[in-house]
């Protein structure tokens, strides 16, 4: 299955782009999507980063689904 | 009374008009209105701010907004809240983001007030770029100092 993962601020400004496509395996869950990611893009694991799942903040064990939005969030500096 | 400013969107493209938001929550059973405007302010760390760059993940950053003034409102006895958050260039001196709690009495005010803005900053997904003469960093990112090409 297929997944869209969303991108912010300086994470967006390190990959270049907004938005990634990722191909996952059934059963996946929100770590091993990251662990997938981190694989692709080594850089990753440099950075203090959260996963939000469907737009609320997501547990590493959340499964995840074909057609879920994904998103990774840096530090928020708001205000 | 009530939530009914509740379907407002948090996130504004605009200058804020501070106005506006006490409009929106102001009553005559309210004997006090706190507001609080956070700035764009030109020195961060000891270097020169020309201008601040803010973007945010706007559906989770509206919901996101949305539950802490719901929070607060339960929180505090009769306290009614609007709050704004400027997204995209916000200039030196304009307002990034504002809050206004009413309520009967004061110390809801206040505590109300201090609550969301304190909430917004831990919890919203908005991020902060702020623009040198000589590159741009994002906000609490160490490792995003981006040079400006000349």
């Amino acid at each position: 299955m297929n997944v869209r993962v969303l991108l912010f601020a300086g994470l967006a400004q390190r990959a270049g782009v907004r938005e990634w496509t990722i191909e996952l395996p059934s059963g996946a869950t929100v770590t091993t999507l990251r662990a997938a990611l981190e694989s692709l893009h080594p850089w990753l694991r440099e950075v203090p980063v959260a996963m939000a799942r469907n737009q609320a903040m997501a547990r590493g064990d959340e499964p995840v689904a074909a057609g879920d939005e994904l998103a990774l969030l840096p530090p928020v500096s708001g205000g | 009374m009530g939530t009914t400013h509740s379907n407002r969107s948090h996130l504004t493209r605009s200058a804020i008009e501070l106005a506006r938001l006490v409009a929106q929550v102001a009553t005559v059973d309210d004997g006090a209105i706190c507001t609080f405007v956070g700035t764009a302010r030109r020195n961060s760390e000891g270097r020169e701010v020309n201008l601040l760059r803010y973007e945010a993940y706007p559906e989770m950053a509206d919901q996101e907004i949305g539950a802490i003034v719901a929070e607060a409102e339960r929180k505090f006895s009769g306290a009614r809240i609007a709050t704004l958050h400027r997204l995209g260039d916000c200039p030196l001196g304009e307002a990034s983001v504002a809050v206004v709690a009413a309520a009967p009495h004061r110390v809801e005010a206040f505590a109300a007030c201090r609550y969301v803005i304190d909430e917004i900053k831990a919890r919203a997904p908005i991020w902060k770029q702020e623009q040198f003469r000589d590159g741009t960093a994002w906000v609490g990112d160490p490792g995003s100092f981006k040079p400006r090409i000349p």
